[in-house]
């Protein structure tokens, strides 16, 4: 089942993960509640609510949609640190490499100290500042690693270093300088925006699903690129344009992702090896896997970042590193007479 | 505020952005210079709706007192606990430690800055009184949820202390109880500034908020309450003369100032002794150090926004004047 | 027919190919040798792409190759590429079917004609028992034949190799040279290979072209080429040309 249905065996411990991450909180629903009351709001049927009234805000309200988030995050993480594995050809890559998340940080803080209005024109100032932090210092990136109409991908992970190291510096300094927002700065740099509910879904959502296609369809040319920009522009590959989309659209998820999430490390890195070390090196499949794969992860430490403390909640990022290094070095070990890299 | 925790935030944030500069221990003291906007606008009879102006410049209308409370930050609890109406605070966060009964509250987190939406909502509070280190967003997630949050500004002065202490009054349906806090809080403070006029000496104090790094010590600049209380309390605040509200000193620097007294707020997350800094090179020969007035101090006195501010104050003006207060 | 005329190529300001005139019929196996920095893999990039071309004209069948999509000129002419770097955890059948490329589209789905000649393919490499193991797992000579293997499951008219035996033992080099000699007479391939091994490329290639400094210094049969004078040109080197004792083709050995 696990080796030979991939999509099965992944899809089956999303739904687990999905269903935990629903059932458990830091307050106990009884499950029967709970089915009554999904069944209700779904169906429209039911015996009539006997349950407290808070109950419905604490399902539909917080723990519905921040499990929403939560997986998409978790699938964005997954797709784009596969994706920047595959087109860097470095098993060290992460989605965040290429400076999304110090500009993204860059740009929340610049909305924090610059006392910015918490909103524009509806959307929450500090994730959309963060957003276009993100994209903006990628695409600074992507152009200063063109040279003509090539674009060097170690330059491009260069350019990358140098510019998150630039980046976070001028956060640090920024958050060292403006005492009264600094609590802030830190609660979102390690955990995202506190929003809760559904806005934060709908406003990511479409970045994310346009982003995950793209990287979705460019399974077949990441495998091509797995032989090198020459062979594969030699095997016919667009591999100038293929490049960019896959850089766009990994951008443009994990930028989404990061401004409600904040950035969590260890996702986008360990997933994707987890399953190429047990599904193999096949990035139509490897992709999807790992999205799948970084949802349920991203998901079981949420879960466990919520209800480890509770009623404190841990920045998941801490659980993500907790959890993901030991279960990695074991799988590592467990592979190690197996080819890889 | 566990100053100790937040500095260890700081410095995994500074870790995780793997920034270029050497890392140094930061403190991150409470939010200042919030604009002040609370007013109360009417003592209402019990029935009527309360309609106030909160920190944020919101118009917050409540049909009733408010019965069940979430307090989320440790100046909204003690301030609710003063005015008499702590048996309606049901939730509180992690670091609202006083008075003791306010530990019988439900708490709501907050301590990784994030707050249990689920517990607070199981609360089903009627009121959630927030405060300037809340998030912006947090309110308005809050909000969105249904709830009614009131955003209690910091104070800057007394003035501000007392008027909040009447928002509290009117919120929680305490009128009677919070205009005799009040002026009774202004009747102490009022004593103390009595008691100082007449005094001989400025000593100069050097307010030690986290000496983790003992050759750039936090401490606080102008323009805190802290600064202000120091002022009150007929001391010369070492501090004052630095660029930020919050900011390291050399030792180099605080050394050659030599203070006549030093507080440690930091003593009591740190454990410090005044032998401990005695023995730091060249602290030795510092006035306050010669004459033994270093000082262990109870932060929470000064930098929680709260009623307890006319303690911290008495305690300074003791501790500077002790020929005053005999 | 593959015709170039006056093929010009430089990396940065160094010139790699000046002038360079060819024409490769179906069915011809024509062998490019050279010493080393000579501009024989510069050529093989050249036509398929992976270099810019500075000056000249490249035509297939009459029709300018820079005409052509990637796809389109892929279709046409397949690689095996010089030490082809292969991902260790693809598969051979995997690698081999990448080779269809050129006819798959963005999603790379592949049609019941890709997996047919995927099959040809891997049974004319002899590979097809090896097609589930990875490619780390794989010896050079097996190396060497997934790489010809993904050439010829492009199934393209026109075939470039640029040492295809390099680093393999005496055993598994001719087997490769057979293969592909075989293969070009029985497909009508026309084949141009990069060989350092000067008596392998009288002993296989029809014509040899001789390359020195990034100009063409000879072209015609193996008797042709390989002379004292013009190897010493080229080379820089003496040797002695001889009858070679079984085939009528010339030996070549160091004086």
């Amino acid at each position: 089942m696990l080796q030979r249905h991939p999509f099965l065996a992944n899809l089956a411990f999303l739904i687990f993960a999905v269903i935990l991450s629903i059932a458990v909180g830091s307050v106990f629903i009884p499950p029967e509640t709970l089915a009554r009351m999904l069944a209700e709001r779904v169906l429209g049927a039911g015996s009539g609510a006997d349950w407290p009234a808070s109950f419905a805000a604490i399902l539909f309200d917080v723990r519905i949609p921040h499990t929403a988030l939560v997986l998409l995050t978790g699938a964005a993480l997954g797709g784009s640190g596969a994706a920047y594995q595959g087109l860097f050809r470095n098993p060290l890559a992460d989605p965040y490499l290429i400076g999304v998340a110090s500009g993204a940080g860059l740009g929340a803080v610049l909305a924090l100290t610059g006392r910015w209005p918490v909103t524009w024109g509806g959307y929450l100032s500090v994730p959309a500042a963060a957003f276009l932090g993100g994209l903006a210092t990628v695409l600074l990136v992507y152009s200063l690693s063109r040279t003509g109409r090539t674009l060097p991908v170690t330059t491009l992970i260069l350019a990358g270093v140098a510019i998150s190291a630039f980046t976070s510096a001028v956060t640090s300094y920024l958050m060292l300088r403006s005492e009264d927002e600094l609590r802030r700065a830190i609660a979102w740099l390690l955990g995202g925006s506190p929003a809760a509910g559904w806005p934060p879904v709908f406003a990511v959502a479409p970045y994310l699903l346009v982003g995950m296609a793209g990287l979705l369809s460019a399974g077949h040319a990441l495998n091509v690129l797995q032989f090198g920009e020459e062979q594969a522009g030699q095997l016919g590959l667009p591999v100038g344009r293929a490049k960019g989309l896959i850089i766009v659209a990994a951008s443009l998820t994990t930028a989404a992702a990061v401004a409600f999430s904040g950035i969590i490390g260890f996702i986008g890195l360990v997933v994707p090896h987890i399953v190429r070390l047990v599904w193999g090196e096949d990035y139509r499949r490897l992709i999807p896997l790992a999205m799948l794969g970084g949802s349920t992860a991203l998901l079981l430490s949420d879960l466990a970042a919520r209800v480890v403390l509770a009623p404190q909640t841990l920045p998941v990022g801490i659980v993500t590193a907790l959890a993901g290094a030991p279960f990695f070095l074991w799988l590592l070990r467990q592979a190690r007479r197996r080819a890889y890299w | 505020m566990n100053r100790k925790f937040r500095t260890t935030l700081v410095l995994s944030v500074i870790f995780l952005l793997s920034a270029c500069r050497p890392a140094g221990p930061a403190a991150t003291p409470e939010p200042v210079g919030a604009t002040r906007a609370a007013t109360a606008t009417e003592a209402a009879p019990e029935p009527v709706a309360i309609v106030l102006t909160d920190g944020r410049g919101a118009e917050i209308t409540l049909d009733a007192p408010a019965g069940r409370i979430v307090s989320l930050a440790p100046s909204n609890t003690e301030l609710l606990f003063a005015v008499g109406a702590g048996a309606q605070v049901v939730g509180r966060d992690s670091f609202s430690d006083y008075p003791e009964a306010a530990l019988s509250a439900t708490d709501i987190g907050g301590g990784f800055g994030e707050i249990d939406t689920e517990t607070l909502l199981s609360l089903d509070p009627d009121l959630v009184l927030s405060a300037d280190i809340i998030a912006p967003e947090q309110n308005e997630a809050l909000e969105r949820l249904g709830l009614t949050v009131f955003v209690l500004p910091n104070p800057l002065e007394f003035a501000d202390l007392y008027e909040n202490v009447l928002v509290a009054g009117a919120l929680t349906g305490r009128t009677a109880e919070a205009k005799a806090l009040a002026a009774d809080l202004q009747s102490r403070v009022a004593a103390v500034m009595q008691n100082v006029s007449a005094a001989e000496t400025t000593p100069l104090v050097f307010y030690q908020l986290d000496s983790t790094d003992p050759n750039a010590p936090w401490t606080t600049g102008p323009g805190t309450f802290i600064d202000t209380l120091i002022k009150m309390a007929g001391g010369e605040n070492l501090g004052a003369v630095l660029m930020e509200p919050w900011a390291q000193i050399s030792a180099e620097d605080l050394i050659a100032s030599d203070p006549d007294i030093i507080l440690m707020g930091d003593a009591v997350w740190s454990g410090l002794t005044p032998e401990d800094v005695a023995a730091r090179p060249g602290w030795g020969a510092i006035t306050a150090v010669v004459t033994g007035r270093v000082y262990a101090f109870d932060d929470n006195l000064v930098s929680r926004p709260g009623p307890r501010l006319v303690d911290g104050l008495e305690a300074l003006a003791q501790l500077f004047h002790p020929e005053l207060f005999e | 027919m593959l015709e170039i005329h006056n093929l010009t190529v430089y990396y940065g300001r160094h010139p790699a190919l000046q002038s360079v005139s060819l024409a490769l019929r179906p069915g011809e196996i024509a062998a490019v040798i050279g010493p080393n920095g000579a501009g024989k893999s510069t050529l093989v990039k050249a036509i398929s792409g992976a270099v810019p071309v500075r000056a000249g004209r490249l035509t297939l069948d009459g029709r300018p190759l820079e005409s052509l999509s990637g796809p389109e000129r892929a279709r046409r002419i397949a690689v095996v590429p010089q030490g082809g770097h292969l991902p260790p955890a693809f598969t051979v059948e995997q690698t081999v079917l990448l080779g269809r490329t050129p006819y798959l589209g963005w999603l790379g789905r592949a049609g019941p004609g890709d997996l047919e000649a995927v099959e040809t393919a891997l049974a004319e490499t002899g590979l097809t028992g090896l097609r589930e193991r990875v490619v780390s797992e794989l010896s050079g000579g097996e190396h060497q034949r997934v790489l010809l293997a993904r050439a010829l499951a492009a199934r393209a008219p026109i075939l470039l190799l640029d040492e295809p035996a390099a680093h393999l033992d005496l055993a598994h080099q001719a087997a490769i040279f057979r293969q592909v000699t075989r293969l070009s007479s029985e497909k009508d391939l026309a084949v141009l290979m990069v060989m350092h091994d000067l008596n392998q490329a009288a002993a296989y290639a029809d014509r040899i072209l001789l390359l020195a400094a990034g100009e063409i210094r000879a072209d015609g049969t193996p008797e042709e080429v390989l002379t004292r004078v013009n190897l010493a040109d080229a080379y820089g080197v003496n040797v002695q040309i001889v009858p070679h004792p079984l085939r009528k083709i010339p030996l070549v050995l160091l004086e």
